[in-house]
């Protein structure tokens, strides 16, 4: 069991754009194994900046990332990589093979495993998706929910240990937001779900951290923190009235 | 007779010959095709029978896949615009030269000092023709090659062949991201229109200028993110793929078939 184990550590991570702009503000933060976090905030707040951290995608300015306990570094990026699964905002960046089921391939290829595992893994991250009617045709080809999906599912076949989402509802239509948000309901994973979509965090996630200029200005429940109506306006947020 | 619904168009019918050709090996197709286009282009002559021989091969294995003469035909004009410069200027290499005048009959013939460039092209008008259908044959071939695949199969036959990684790299993203560059251009031109509907020829090309710089950098910044995606998921220099390609003896038959009419192309000039 993982359960008290730290899957994301962030000691005073600060980061600056090469332009100068501040991304993240001696930002220390953790996330226990199994969690399910949102990650709100408003346009600029450092979200995807938080992100990029976590993957090594962008390396902080000061401070340690640890994942698993283990110190983010040159030497051990390609096997953070392997654990921590990111899904980025725009799934057209992610779909960048010929055809679904050579992108949803990719990561377990570029991890050297065997044909027939990655076969196996292809096949379950399809069907967990609902895409194993889809995996031939080209991902420019497929519906923007599909694109999506297919980019998600572009994550499971790595199996990480810890899932990031990058406003994974973002541009669907009601009904394909739903089945997102029913899908990723069912992941038995610690998750990061970076969003706008106060309800998909309020359903979610059991905790929510605000991001606002980089730091973090509210950690705690989430039900708790989306009703605090001074909390949200405060950082360009809205209140979810629900019971 | 077998119908395939393709992605763009209507429905296409195919011979059974055809979709034999379409399940040969990818590397058969690209070999063949390729010892199809040096015989075109280094043959020393293309007479008006040996051109005609080679487009009737190849119209024919294009209406064995379900393609229309008159489609393969203009398909492959587009290389006319690149070649007929080419084609056009060539003659102008003769002057100063001495070519044969064929003017004494088929048992003597004297040589001719080409001073201007009326003589040039006087002289020179079988280099124009030459140019012209070797490069118009040419792409009837890779017309025909493509027809019969996919653009996903294409880059398996390349990478099995072992084109170089960064060729194949790039080759993958033209293909996958040309359709997204279409898109942001026409998204840019809706945006114009709307915005500019009144907008003058001169004015509207030379506000495209100045888009051209705008794709560039949306361009850059998409490649940077797939990067990062990239990054995201191991990747470590190279595209790998589970599929597999499978030679068999049809494959064989197919290449020696495309060897034996090169070199009849060859050995018959």
């Amino acid at each position: 069991m993982h359960c008290a184990k730290t899957a994301i550590e962030l000691r005073e991570v600060s980061y600056s754009y090469p332009d100068g702009t501040a991304g993240l503000d001696v930002l220390t933060t953790l996330i226990r194994h199994e969690e399910r976090v949102a990650l709100l905030g408003p346009n600029g707040a450092g979200k995807s900046t938080l992100i990029g951290h976590l993957n090594g995608i962008l390396t902080p300015t000061s401070g340690t990332v640890l994942i698993e306990g283990e110190p983010l570094t040159p030497a051990t990026v390609r096997a953070v990589r392997e654990r921590v699964g990111v899904v980025f905002q725009d799934p057209d960046n992610m779909l960048f093979m010929t055809r679904v089921s050579d992108d949803v391939a990719f990561g377990p290829l570029n991890a050297g495993l065997e044909a027939d595992e990655v076969r196996a893994r292809v096949a379950r991250a399809l069907a967990a998706v609902d895409l194993e009617a889809q995996s031939d045709r080209p991902g420019m080809h497929l519906s923007f929910g599909q694109k999506k999906r297919a980019a998600l599912a572009s994550v499971l076949s790595c199996e990480p240990a810890i899932l990031v989402l990058d406003e994974p509802t973002s541009n669907l239509d009601p009904r394909a937001r739903r089945e997102m948000i029913a899908f990723v309901r069912g992941l038995d994973i610690t998750l990061l779900v970076a969003t706008h979509d106060l309800d998909l965090a309020w359903e979610l996630c059991e905790r929510t951290l605000v991001l606002d200029e980089g730091r973090v200005v509210a950690d705690g429940p989430t039900r708790q923190l989306l009703r605090d109506e001074e909390l949200m306006l405060a950082h360009g947020l809205d209140v979810v009235e629900k019971r | 007779m077998h119908k395939l619904a393709t992605a763009h168009s209507e429905d296409i019918v195919i011979s059974p010959y055809g979709l034999r050709i379409i399940a040969l090996d990818i590397r058969a197709k690209l070999i063949g095709g390729l010892v199809l286009i040096v015989a075109i282009t280094t043959a020393p002559a293309m007479n008006l029978s040996r051109f005609a021989l080679c487009l009737a091969a190849l119209l024919l294995t294009a209406l064995l896949l379900g393609d229309r003469v008159g489609a393969v035909l203009r398909g492959a004009t587009v290389v006319l615009a690149f070649a007929g410069v080419i084609a056009l200027t060539s003659p102008l290499a003769l002057l100063g030269t001495s070519v044969a005048s064929p003017d004494l009959g088929m048992f003597s013939s004297t040589l001719v000092t080409i001073h201007t460039v009326a003589e040039a092209y006087a002289y020179g008008w079988p280099l124009i023709w030459e140019i012209l259908s070797k490069a118009w044959l040419s792409v009837i071939v890779v017309n025909v090659v493509m027809k019969s695949t996919t653009w996903t199969g294409v880059l398996q036959g390349l990478d099995a062949l072992h084109l170089p990684r960064v060729f194949l790299v790039l080759l993958t993203f033209l293909y996958r991201f040309s359709d997204l560059f279409r898109q942001q251009i026409r998204e840019m031109q809706s945006a114009i229109r709307s915005r500019a509907p009144q907008l003058g020829s001169l004015r509207r090309v030379l506000l495209y200028g100045k888009l051209g710089g705008n794709l560039f950098v949306r361009a850059y910044e998409r490649g940077e993110a797939i990067y990062d995606a990239m990054l995201s998921r191991g990747y470590g220099g190279s595209l790998p793929t589970l599929r597999q390609l499978r030679w068999r003896l049809i494959d064989t038959a197919a290449l020696t078939l495309c060897i034996a009419g090169a070199a009849a192309l060859l050995l018959g000039s």
